[in-house]
């Protein structure tokens, strides 16, 4: 009986008064969670819409022409590289088809990083941190130098304190962020690209599998790789297209819109993802603090109640003391 | 109006599908020109301008959308206009436009002054967006 009751009931309450608190801010987290749910549904079918129409463009005449090589087909070649300069957006986007027109220059590399603003999230943030951390030290034994582009304040401060500087950063993002919230860093992003600053840009962020757990992902974005849509265009690059595709004002420049505005897609899916998996870590960061403080209040309770026992125990002891003493 | 055939019209955006009607006539402003659409049209993709969309509904009402650039893909008589953002004149918030434009207006300037290209490029951008929400929301009640 080391502790007073008067001690421990303390103790209890405070711990209920925690564990109402972690219990609402689970519950706000879990419905953060649906709303940023729903809203990813909705950006799924313009990402379904914008894939549909460059697997089009992908298998159209023009497309084939532009990514066959030169030596297979060298008059096909001439004639549409003819207005292909060095600045052309399509040689910069699509990395594998125009590897052997435009040497390889994978020289600087840009690693957007996505983190939440706030902590009480449980190990989200620290382990994007910790594995961009590595990255980009084992970019930096490289040799290279890359830029950095950080989304969120606790990546933001955990760079800061560690003097690395950042290229680009954005905080306080709201929690289900609309396209035109991020619209600025995500076409900045793209921007510095055209301009040639950066090569290729990989993503960090927490990809969200479902409400228990979300893993660490680094995706290539740019150039655009991900290219199993021009993959599988390749395999059947016998069969006819799919649709006999006109394109207006000429094929250059819906390339130069359409390609653009999916990377930026591509940059906007996995802010959300992000998002998504933040607010599941959250929920379950609060989930089980409430199940240990509900631990903690029924072991103190039986400690208090052990207490309480004691304390009659004593009394009586010394109630039946006092009376045979008078005997 | 009647004898022409009908054909559907989208509009998506990263914050989902936004319009989804019936129409018989659309008219975009593409780079390099406008163009109208009507059903059976040949299967066409055209990167828009920032300007307004002007959609004949089946009824006989023209809508207008403002629509930020990305692109128009007509398709089996299914015409998707993919872009950044798209709103109906109702959701403009006319004020907001304003001020946008007399910033970018200023941006243009100083940009103008600094020889910054890149902002200016930005400016110009955000000066077509204003403009853009503006015109469209003016002709709302046509």
């Amino acid at each position: 009986m080391s502790q007073s009751l008067t001690d421990i009931k303390h103790r209890i309450s405070s711990v209920n008064n925690t564990e109402q608190i972690t219990k609402a801010m689970r519950m706000v987290s879990a419905a953060k969670m649906n709303q940023v749910q729903r809203h990813y549904t909705q950006y799924e079918i313009y990402d379904t819409k914008l894939r549909e129409i460059l697997k089009k463009v992908a298998s159209s005449e023009f497309f084939r022409y532009l990514t066959r090589s030169k030596e297979s087909d060298p008059e096909a070649f001439q004639n549409i590289y003819y207005d292909l300069t060095e600045e052309s957006i399509v040689n910069s986007f699509i990395e594998s088809r125009l590897s052997d027109y435009q040497e390889k220059k994978r020289q600087k590399a840009a690693y957007l990083v996505i983190t939440g603003d706030r902590g009480l999230v449980g190990s989200y943030n620290s382990s994007i941190l910790k594995s961009a951390l590595s990255l980009l030290r084992q970019a930096h034994k490289k040799g290279e130098d890359p830029m950095l582009f950080c989304v969120g304040s606790v990546g933001i401060d955990f760079f800061h304190r560690r003097n690395i500087k950042i290229d680009l950063e954005i905080m306080n993002l709201s929690d289900n962020p609309s396209f035109g919230e991020v619209k600025k860093i995500i076409s900045k992003t793209v921007d510095l690209f055209q301009k040639g600053l950066y090569d290729h840009l990989l993503i960090c962020y927490n990809h969200f599998v479902n409400s228990l757990t979300s893993t660490f992902r680094v995706e290539q974005i740019l150039p655009i790789s991900e290219l199993e849509i021009f993959d599988e265009v390749g395999e059947s690059q016998k069969v006819e297209p799919l649709v006999d595709l006109k394109t207006f004002p000429d094929p250059m420049t819906v390339l130069d819109t359409v390609l653009p505005q999916y990377a930026e897609s591509l940059i906007y899916g996995a802010i959300l993802d992000a998002k998504l998996a933040e607010h599941s870590a959250s929920t379950m960061a609060m989930k089980s603090a409430t199940d240990n403080a509900d631990d903690l209040i029924n072991r103190m309770s039986i400690e208090y109640n052990r207490a309480r026992q004691g304390a009659i125990t004593t009394e009586i002891n010394e109630i039946v003391g006092g009376a045979s003493a008078l005997e | 109006m009647n004898e022409h055939k009908i054909f559907r019209i989208n509009i998506v955006t990263p914050d989902g599908l936004v319009y989804d009607h019936r129409s018989t006539l659309v008219v975009v402003r593409a780079i390099g020109g406008e163009i109208g659409f009507e059903a059976d049209h040949e299967p066409t993709l055209v990167s828009l301008q920032i300007a307004p969309v002007k959609i004949y509904r089946v009824n006989g009402q023209i809508q207008y959308v403002a629509v930020n650039g990305g692109f128009l893909e007509m398709d089996d008589n299914v015409a998707t206009i993919v872009a950044n953002t798209a709103e109906r004149p109702s959701d403009i918030d006319v004020g907001r436009a304003q001020t946008a434009e007399e910033r970018a207006r200023e941006q243009i300037k100083k940009a103008k002054q600094d020889h910054d290209k890149a902002a200016l490029r930005r400016a110009t951008v955000a000066l077509n967006r204003a403009i853009n929400r503006i015109s469209t929301a003016s002709l709302k009640n046509h």
